[in-house]
Formats: C-alpha cells, structure tokens, sequence
C-alpha cells in the first residue's frame, strides 16, 4: 500500500513538477477525509494539482468554474418540468459527484459559496425541499486566488475552517522550472495519468489512519500548540476545537504516509501550517490574513517536549 | 537593534500626557522659561509626531543645551546648589530626550524619569491633592509603559487604560504592607529646603495694626488634638513668644534670647514652674511658619518632637519650621511659674521707653495705683478701667500718633487685642509692676469628626502676663475686659460681620459657616486631612514601633523584619524556580528528561536543540554534524520514539533497560569529546600566552 501512495505521488509529481511536498499535503488530506484548499497566483498550477489528484484515485470528477454570476443552481441542478410525464425531473448539478474541482471560489458571491460550502460541511444537500445525499467519498478541493486580487470575495472565517488544509503551492525551484519550459506545449499530459488508487483503498487507509497511535506526549505537544494560539497576544483568535481535532486528523494521516503506525513530533510539524493557517489570524494586524511566517512562529515558539 | 522601529503612536501620547501631568504641579515652583521650554519641547514631539517637522540635528540639540545650561546656572545662582536646581536639570534633561526618543530604550528611560519626578514633587508636597496627583501621574505614566510593551492590535485608549488602572490598583496592598512593615530608616543625608519668604503666624514685634493682619486671613494655623475632652475656648491661651521690649511703638523680645535656651533647669524650683492640678496631654501638627518658634499652652512639658524652652517658657526649634511639624506637650490645669523673680529679669519686666511722651498714662497710672491697697488691686483697678470706660474693640483702629499710648488710652479708644496689651502692660509697669506682652492665638474651633481643634490666623491674639508677689506669673487678659465674647466664644462671633475679617482669604469655605452641611463639610474635609496628616504624613520610626507593637506585642520590631525577610526570599524563590523552569518541569517524564540531558550535553559540545526541533529531525542534524555520533545518536532516537510516541505494546522493560544504556554510553561520549575540545582550547590559549 505504502508503494501505491508513493507511486501515486509520483505521477502526480509528473505534472506538477518539484512539489512533492504539496502533493504529499494534498494526498494526506483526501485520505484524512477533509477538503482542501489550494490558494495562489493564477497559473501556479492548482488545477494541474486537483485534476491529477482525481485521476490517480480514480474518483468520479466534475469541475465547476465559480464565476461571479453563477448560482446556487448550477451547482446543485434543478428541476425541469417534463412535458411527456407532465412531471417535474430532477436534473442533478456538478456537484453529485465524488470529487468536485470548485475553481476559482472566491471569484463567485457570497451566496453561491454557501451553497457548496453546505454541501461539503453535511454530505447532503437540499434542493426545492427534498433531501439529496451526495456520493460517498465526497470531496472538494477549491482553488481560490489571493484576497488581494481586484473581483474577489473573501471566504469568511466560519466557511474557511471548514477546509481540512490550505496549501500554497509556490513557484517551482530553477531546476523544475527548466524542465517545464522545456516540455511547454505537451499540455494533455493530464490525460496520460494512471490510477493508482481506488475508492476501496481510500476507505481502507482511513481506517488504517484512525488506528494511528497518538501518545500522551504527542497529546500534550498538540495542546501547547494549541494553547499557545490562544493565550498569545500574536493571534487575533485561538484555534479552535474543531481546529484542534484538525491537527489531530491530519497528523494520523501524515504518520501513515510516512509509513509508521504510531505519529511523532515531526508529523505535527509537517502538517500544522497547513491546517491552522487559514484558521488563524495575526493579532498584530487585525485586517491582515495569516501570513505563512503565523504558523512557523507558533511552531519555533513552543517547546517539543 | 530594529533600526525600523516605530515607537507605537499611542505610547508616545501616554508619555507626554504623563509628563504634562508630572511637570504642571511644580510649574509654580520653576522659573516660567522651563515650562515654556518644556511645553515646547512637547509640541516638537507631537509635529514630529504627525510628520510635519523631523527630528532636530546635532546642531541645534547642542544649541539648545548649551542654552539651557548657563540659564539654569543664571537662575539658581544666588540659592546655590540645591533642590530647585536639580529638579530643573532633571525636567530639562526628560523634556530634551523627547526630542531624541526615536527607539524603545529612549522611551523607557523618558518614562523612568517621569516616575521619579513623581517622587519628587513628594519633597515638595504631601497633602492628599498632591497623593491623589501623584496616584494619577503613576497611573498615566504606567499607561505609557503598557502601551509602549503592548501589540498593535489591543493598543487601544480603553484597554490600556484598564490595564494600567489594574496594575496600579493591584499594586495598592503591597504598597500599603511595604508602607505599613517596612522598617523606617533616617535620612543617610538631607537636602536643604528651600525656605519661603513668605513667613506667616505671629510675628515677633507687635506694633498695633500687625495682628490684625493676621485677622483677615483664614489660614490654618495649627491643629491640636487632646488626649481627653479639650479645655474650654476661654482657657485656649497658645502662648507664641514672650515680648518684654517697648520702645513707644513697637513691642519687641528684649535681650538675646537664645541665650536662655536650656537656662531653665538650673534653676532652683521657686524659680521655675511648678505643675499643679490635672495633667492634659496634646498633640500639635504645626503647618509651616518660615519662623523658628512653636505654639503650646502655659508651662508645657516637650513629650516628643525637637524642641527647646526658654527662659520665657516659649518653645523654639533650631531651624525655620518649612514642612508640617508635629510634636506632643503636656500642659496643667494651674501652675505657678517663676516665685521668685530674679533681678535681670525684673528689670526686663519693667522696662520702659526712654523719652517717655506718655505722660497722661502715666499719670493715671499713678492715681488708680494710689487708690488701690495692693498690686492685685491696683491691676482690677486697671483691667475694671477698660471694662467700664467707652473702649471698643474693632480690627480696624484709626491710626495712633508719636504718644501712641495716650492718643489709644484718651483720644481715640478703638483697638484689638494688641492694644489692649500693650497699654495694660504700660500701665502695670508705669507703677512697679512687672509685667509682659504675650502674643500668640487664643481659642480654635472644635471639629467633632477627628476630635481636635482647629486654630486659624485669625485667632492671633496678644494678652498681658503680670509678675504678683506669692504667685509669679499671671494671665491677664484685657481684651476680655472689652470684649468677653472674644474670649469665650471666639474671634469669628464677634467679626463676623465686620468687613476687615478675612479680608484677604478670598473665596473660603469660611464664608459659608452658617450654612449648617456646608459646614459640615468644610469640617469632614479639615478632618480628612488631619488624619490623613497624622496616620500617613507623619508615620516615622516611632509610630511604626507602635503600631507594630500593638499589633504583634513586644519584640515586634524583629518579628516583622524575620517575617518580611523570609516571605521576600520565599516569594522571590518561588518565583525564581517557576521561571528557570519554565514552569512545567514536573510534566516531564523521565525518558524526556534524560533525552533533553543528552541534548544539553550536545549543546555543550557545540550542537543545541531549537526548541521547536523534534527528536528525529534533530537527531538528523546531529548526525550531519558529527558523523562518528550519528549511528549511536540513531539508535538512542528511534528508542526514544518508539518509548515515547510508539503504541503501549512496543515500551517494555527491556526496551526502557536498552534506552538508558545506549543513552549513557553516548552521553559519556560527548561529554568526552566536550572536555577533550576544552582542554585543547585551554592548551592553545596557554600557549598564545
């Protein structure tokens, strides 16, 4: 299993080259279970990272473009009334699917966002009164471009936490970089990606992760990281439970991919920027969003032992 | 040093409104350039502040010291090196650090000052204002200081107002415990106070027309309190200063007096005082008269306080009196002073001006005394002359001529006390008698909530002591004569309502005394502060011993020193401990712990473990470093992992056994290597020297 996943790293590692980090993160979320959320420049690559992350797992795909225009509707389908039945049918939206690539989200109103964030948060969504339960395993991985770009909506802080990570991707280092300028033109390599993964191997490592043993002195690091958020004048806010059970989720699943049965320190390191960032925010500058030096000051701030 | 760092706006506004507050009260005292340089210096800020001006050159930094400097040398020159002086410096020096307070250090050293010129304006005052001000000031100035430390983002007005208030008030019980234990040492040194020019109480000559300058003023003089109940007003004779000299004007001290200082003891007992009857005990908190005499009633014994008594039985200090004094007498219902009178100081009591113009006094003088069968008759004779002739008693006599005790006696009959005493003594001594000016206050008005009296400047008075054969000195008081209410009820009944009464006191609470809660008032106010006077002014050595001693029994003064000693050291200890241990040491369990003395051992050597580094990517690290450490440093590694974060099932004995060997074994290893590192550094720098 260990071989598929990194195998599974490295095809995706293919098209998005030199951030196996980022892949790694990204995997580790969809295994936690969690949404994730990939946030950078336009043209860095966040929808080479989600297209080949559903190929790899072999997941029933939909993307949806959020555009500032877009509706409710087009997201979760609408009824359209059948002449020859004289019946309304329901004509489900992209979002029935397993998983969804919401790219773009924060270019759309605040109102569409929440149709999807509902959607993520319960499994189900409720369309013209009647309950539809989603497909299982769901999963969203949004891309959204940063708050400062002219025609955005900022997710607020209560749709954000809801986002297992946020990732950045980055520029990639010169090496990788050549190596992309040389291939420039050989678009469809998206295409030419293999599975690695099934859904029954998704549920399996889930089950695997939760069985990650969690020590009392890894429980105690967690929590001083956590109090540390909440007791210091850095942060406007703490961390929340729901923050904390975050870290927790995320850690198991990185020990896993990291092949132990048991998470370390390390573990928690690797994952924590990527889960609480977006929870957080500078106390210092009560506008201003989390930068990335948020979550390494907390981390180089608290004692591992 | 951050060379981009910003003093927070909001902390700059908090020093200089703390520094406006700690200056202005001493603004009275200073020369108007240094408040005007101050203020100006604090503008400068402020456009420094808002950008519009930037922050002065060299040039004119030297240009304004070099200014300030000699102009400060100019106006201090004559009072020499002093208090005023200094505190001048010191005001000068803060308001020109605005000038350069560009980074965090220059602030708290501006915010340090202030605190201590808050200490200051303590020598200069200690009334409640000049506390409550100064509780203010601590406040304000402890807002600056949190502002100063605190993030952007809670640095608004409200919070660190609260913060600072908090702090402050938390402080108060400690204050009070430090205030209330902590033993009272004196003064290594003193600083010589400036004296006022200003004095105030009774003068030592009486020409008529002095005291009753001291009738228009509404000052307080003197506040007493009486063990038991207070005398009546008509038996409240505050002797001041004995004036036995006329010269046909002025009344003065005759000879010099200092050399009667001490004098009284070696006298025989018929030439001293003798106490008779109750024994009354008081204690006096003087304010301030620039003069270097003190107020008591007729033959006071000095219970505490510095103090000496002369021949005369007034009570003098060594140094003008420029700060509240208090001391304590005891006084007696009836007494007998001075049986016999010795010759020079009958002489005293006899004297009278050469060249004498008042002759018609001295002729009725002679024809009352011919009339009377003794001195005691002879002096009813004179006291029933003033009662029954039509004498009146005003604060605003028509002026008196070349003989100034015919024109009062004959021609124009309106006077206060001083004249009466004057010519009542002119008269006595004008037949043989001898007799004395005593200037001083008689009365004071009782004030219910502390239980003490109150003595203002318009209760000056000056009275007649007649020397009688078998009963020495005594009291007579012509005004009473005149006008008894005086006497018995006090001076305010009777000038109530004449328009030279406290003239000069402006706009008083004095004014309203009928007013029934103005008054009240006007009296709980007194009240406060004479407490306030007596419990916190006033605490020194003495009274702490008792208190304490009344707290705790006797030997309470090592009591509380062994309790304050010990409780500082264990508190600081405690305090202490928590800190180097950061607080959470006994968490700890003991694989951490010997896994972090490896790490302290490899920081020894050279190689310390961040505090966010976690055991395997330190030890990665260690085995980059020091590749001859790296296998055993793995091993010891993965054991501690799998001890400390592995399932249950993986930690055995066994394992635990394995771990501190291997952990020992390496330990022993570097510190081997640590020492040998040592020794070799030790060895080159032997062979440098």
């Amino acid at each position: 299993m260990e071989q598929r996943i990194q195998a599974a790293v490295d095809e995706v590692g293919t098209v998005l080259l030199g951030k196996e980090r980022q892949i790694k993160l990204a995997m580790c979320c969809l295994i936690a279970g969690g949404h994730l959320l990939i946030e950078d420049m336009p043209g860095m690559g966040k929808t080479t990272l989600a297209h080949a992350l559903a190929r790899v797992f072999g997941l029933d795909f939909s993307r949806i473009q959020f555009t500032s225009d877009l509706l409710p509707a087009d997201i979760l389908g609408v009824s359209i009334f059948d002449q020859q039945s004289g019946r309304f049918n329901f004509h489900p939206g992209p979002i029935f699917r397993q998983l969804i690539l919401a790219d773009e989200i924060n270019r759309t109103t605040p109102k569409t966002q929440s149709a999807l964030l509902e959607a993520m948060e319960e499994g189900q969504v409720s369309v013209e009164g009647e309950t539809r339960r989603l497909p299982s395993p769901f999963f969203v991985i949004a891309t959204q471009n940063p708050v400062s770009l002219a025609g955005t909506f900022p997710l607020p802080e209560s749709q954000l936490d809801r986002f297992l990570m946020r990732i950045g991707i980055g520029y990639p280092d010169p090496r990788a970089e050549r190596q992309l300028l040389e291939s420039a033109g050989v678009r469809d390599r998206g295409e030419l990606l293999r599975q690695h993964l099934d859904v029954n191997d998704l549920i399996e490592l889930r089950k695997a992760a939760a069985a990650v043993h969690l020590s009392p002195q890894l429980l105690d690091y967690i929590q001083r990281l956590i109090a540390r958020t909440r007791d210091s004048e850095e942060f406007h806010f703490g961390l929340s439970p729901r923050g904390g059970i975050a870290v927790v989720r995320a850690t198991r699943t990185w020990a896993l991919l990291e092949g132990r049965q048991h998470a370390v320190p390390e573990d928690v390191q690797a994952v924590l920027p990527a889960v609480v960032e977006h929870r957080l925010r500078s106390g210092s500058n009560g506008e201003g969003r989390a930068g990335t030096a948020l979550a390494q000051r907390l981390l180089s701030e608290v004692d591992v032992f | 040093m951050d060379i981009n760092y910003q003093i927070p706006s909001l902390a700059l506004l908090w020093v200089l409104a703390a520094l406006l507050l700690v200056i202005l009260p001493g603004a009275l005292r200073l020369p108007p350039w240094i408040l005007l340089m101050a203020l100006a210096c604090m503008s400068w800020r402020l456009l420094i502040f808002q950008g519009r001006v930037s922050y002065p050159g060299i040039l004119v930094k030297m240009v304004i010291v070099f200014t300030a400097l000699p102009l400060t040398v100019l106006q201090y020159r004559a009072q020499g090196v002093g208090l005023d002086a200094a505190v001048c410096l010191l005001i000068l020096g803060v308001v020109f650090k605005l000038l350069e307070m560009q980074h965090k250090r220059d602030i708290v050293i501006v915010i340090i000052l202030a605190y201590v010129l808050i200490m200051i304006g303590f020598i200069y005052s200690q009334t409640i204002p000049a506390g409550l001000h100064a509780l203010l000031s601590v406040m304000v100035t402890t807002g600056a200081l949190v502002a100063l430390n605190r993030d952007n983002a809670r640095n608004n007005f409200a919070d660190t107002s609260l913060l600072a208030v908090q702090l402050v008030l938390q402080s108060i019980p400690l204050t009070l415990i430090l205030f209330v234990l902590v033993p009272r040492i004196g003064p290594l040194w003193t600083m010589p106070l400036p004296v006022s020019s200003t004095k105030t109480g009774v003068t030592d000559e009486m020409t008529p027309g002095d005291i009753s300058s001291l009738g228009r003023s509404g000052e307080l003089a003197f506040r007493v309190s009486f063990e038991g109940e207070a005398p009546s007003h008509e038996r409240l004779y505050w002797r001041g200063l004995v004036l036995d000299f006329f010269d046909g004007q002025t009344w003065r001290r005759a000879g010099n007096t200092l050399l009667d200082y001490g004098m009284i003891r070696r006298y025989p007992s018929e030439f001293r005082g003798v106490a008779l009857g109750e024994p009354m005990d008081y204690d006096v908190i003087l304010e301030p008269t620039q003069q270097t005499w003190v107020y008591g009633m007729q033959l006071a014994a000095v219970a505490s306080g510095d103090i000496v008594q002369d021949r005369n039985y007034s009570l003098h200090t060594a140094k003008p009196i420029t700060q509240r004094m208090r001391y304590q007498l005891r006084s007696w219902s009836d007494y007998q002073v001075d049986l016999q009178l010795p010759g020079a100081l009958r002489a005293r009591a006899l004297q009278l001006p050469q060249n004498d113009s008042n002759t018609r006094s001295a002729a009725l003088a002679q024809e009352l005394r011919a009339a009377s069968s003794d001195e005691r008759d002879y002096v009813n004779r004179v006291m029933r002359h003033f009662r029954e002739q039509p004498f009146y008693y005003t604060l605003s006599p028509p002026l008196l001529g070349e003989s100034s005790i015919d024109d009062f006696l004959f021609e124009t009959r309106e006077g206060f006390c001083g004249h009466y005493a004057g010519s009542f003594v002119y008269l006595l001594r004008a037949v043989g008698i001898p007799a004395r000016v005593v200037v001083g206050y008689q009365g004071g008005e009782y004030n219910p909530f502390e239980n003490y009296t109150m003595v203002y400047q318009y209760n000056a008075h000056a009275w007649a002591e007649v020397w009688l054969e078998g009963e020495g000195w005594v009291r007579f008081d012509p005004t009473g004569a005149v006008a008894p209410e005086r006497i018995s009820q006090g001076v305010e009944a009777v000038f109530a309502d004449q328009p030279g009464f406290m003239e000069d006191a402006g706009f008083s609470m004095m004014r309203f005394r009928d007013t029934q809660w103005l008054n009240t008032l006007r009296l709980r106010l007194d009240a406060i502060d004479y407490a306030w006077n007596r419990w916190v002014v006033s605490y020194d050595e003495d009274l702490q011993l008792a208190f304490l001693e009344e707290m705790f029994g006797e030997n309470a003064r090592s009591y509380v020193v062994l309790a304050l000693s010990t409780s500082t050291a264990l508190i600081f200890t405690v305090a202490a401990y928590f800190l180097l241990r950061g607080g959470r040491g006994q968490r700890r369990d003991p694989m951490t712990r010997s896994f972090l003395a490896l790490a302290a051992d490899l920081e020894a050597s050279g190689l310390p473990r961040r505090k966010s580094e976690a055991p395997m990517d330190y030890c990665a690290r260690v085995s980059i470093e020091r590749p001859e450490l790296a296998s055993a440093m793995q091993t010891v590694t993965r054991m501690y992992v799998q001890l400390c974060y592995a399932t249950p099932e993986a930690d055995s004995e066994q394992l635990r056994r394995e771990f501190t060997l291997a952990l020992q074994a390496l330990r022993r290893r570097v510190l081997s290597r640590a020492r040998r590192a040592g020794l070799v550094a030790v060895s080159t720098f032997s062979r440098q020297r």
